[in-house]
């Protein structure tokens, strides 16, 4: 009986009753022209954004090196009071104190200590670390830093009070810190009220990326453009001493005159949480000793720019 | 050491590694240690504080230092109070983790003061009654658990 009752039902939903069927198809449809129309002006925008850039000798926004870690550990045992999670990449795969780390959504934090074959990352939601960031739609600066207590929420701080930062809008990496290139997601703004006692905004996000459950990591490696990191005498301090206003150069802002065409993977952010990989020429000779591209590349001076330093 | 008690020891900082990982900021091997110091054998003392401060340094994200205070003061509480009451028995070692609390709280404060380290004084105070509690509840199961070898012998 039920047999029956299932078949007739089935017959009459899916070969009879189809007036539902062809309004969804036809939204479908109007739906797909429009990403159509919206991938052809993407794509030609790019292809004039890469003209642009070119002639203006601009390098492109987020050309930098990763390399994928897989997280090994997370917070443990009574001597970890920050949060942090341990990955299975260290100093001899050039990952020293201060590199950024990623995930696909976006930011994961800063390497906070490296063993050879190990690092601890520093997350973006320990109240010791800082990030200068922007929202993506009104480009209001801030500076974002973790919230004691609650690992969901992060503060932006130094807000001014006529910004006009809204609530749902992303904020991104300002790039100013020499370390995150400009515009990998940070967070969701959540809540932004007037503060009362000072002169800035209590702006309050949740980040993208889910601490809990990250698996596997990317960490950046300066690209040919960026200034090398120095291993900092004292992590913790120097984690917390970045700031929006930080004067070391942008990210991407030297010429580089000596490449080759090659094939080196750069990590592209979007800006949307979601990653691609693209190509980009490999800086020649990077290591004349070892022919690697680690470490030392890190610790060496910063390349002189050639030419001029574009903005 | 006999076998029997080397291969329980393994087996019970193997737990406790699972233990602390479901549960941060807890420490399953200090209970251990308190087994230890009662039973009384200064060899096996000093290799489990030297295992136990290994692991825990390494795992930690404070500066080098901080569990040998933090094992060394555990020391130093048990064999305070021992000297005023009897070391054998479970109310002992609720006094002694209440204590051990206490010393969590202040070591880790004074530590993350010294490294000028941001942290939360409610998480901190939660981690101290958390160790309050969780201690003679591990210390009970191991002692309950523990081998023949480590038996009558305080």
């Amino acid at each position: 009986m039920v047999f029956t009752k299932d078949l007739v039902k089935g017959w009459w939903t899916r070969y009879l009753a189809l007036v539902d069927i062809a309004e969804e198809n036809n939204r479908l449809r109007d739906e797909l022209k429009k990403a159509e129309r919206l991938i052809t002006l993407t794509l030609e925008e790019r292809t004039e954004l890469a003209r642009l850039q070119k002639l203006l000798q601009m390098d492109a926004l987020h050309e930098v090196n990763g390399s994928g870690a897989r997280v090994i550990a997370m917070r443990f045992g009574p001597q970890a009071v920050l949060n942090t999670i341990t990955i299975n990449k260290g100093l001899a795969d050039g990952a020293i104190a201060g590199t950024p780390v990623i995930a696909p959504g976006g930011v994961v934090g800063r390497i906070h200590r490296a063993a050879p074959h190990a690092a601890t990352v520093l997350l973006l939601n320990d109240p010791g670390f800082r990030l200068g960031v922007l929202s993506q739609e009104t480009r209001t600066p801030g500076i974002v830093r973790g919230v004691a207590g609650n690992p969901d929420l992060l503060e932006v701080t130094y807000v001014a009070q006529n910004a006009k930062i809204v609530e749902g809008e992303l904020l991104i990496t300002a790039g100013l810190d020499g370390g995150f290139p400009k515009g990998i997601p940070v967070g969701v703004v959540t809540a932004v009220q007037p503060g009362h006692e000072t002169l800035f905004l209590q702006v309050h996000a949740k980040p993208v990326v889910s601490f809990d459950h990250l698996e596997e990591v990317v960490v950046l490696h300066p690209g040919d453009g960026l200034p090398p990191l120095v291993a900092p005498a004292n992590p913790t301090n120097a984690l917390g001493a970045t700031n929006a206003t930080a004067t070391a150069p942008m990210a991407g802002t030297f010429n580089a005159t000596s490449t080759k065409p090659g094939t080196a993977n750069a990590v592209v952010a979007n800006g949307t949480g979601q990653d691609s990989r693209m190509e980009r020429p490999r800086r020649e000779n990077q290591n004349a000793t070892t022919g690697s591209a680690r470490t030392p590349r890190r610790t060496q001076s910063p390349p002189a720019p050639q030419g001029r330093v574009t903005p | 050491m006999n076998i029997w008690l080397f291969i329980w020891w393994c087996l019970y900082v193997l737990c406790a590694m699972v233990l602390q990982q479901q549960v941060p900021g807890l420490d399953a091997l200090a209970p251990g240690f308190l087994l230890a110091l009662q039973q009384g054998k200064p060899w096996q003392t000093a290799w489990l504080f030297l295992v136990f401060c290994i692991i825990q340094e390494g795992a930690g994200s404070l500066m080098f230092g901080t569990a040998m205070l933090w094992y060394g003061g555990t020391i130093l509480l048990f064999h305070l109070s021992a000297k005023l009451f009897v070391a054998d028995n479970l109310l002992f070692v609720m006094m002694l983790s209440a204590s051990m609390g206490l010393y969590h709280i202040f070591l880790t404060w004074l530590m993350c003061s010294v490294q000028d380290i941001a942290i939360s004084y409610m998480e901190l105070v939660e981690q101290g009654i958390q160790h309050s509690v969780t201690i003679p509840l591990i210390w009970g199961l191991a002692y309950l658990l523990r081998p023949a070898a480590m038996r009558h012998v305080n």
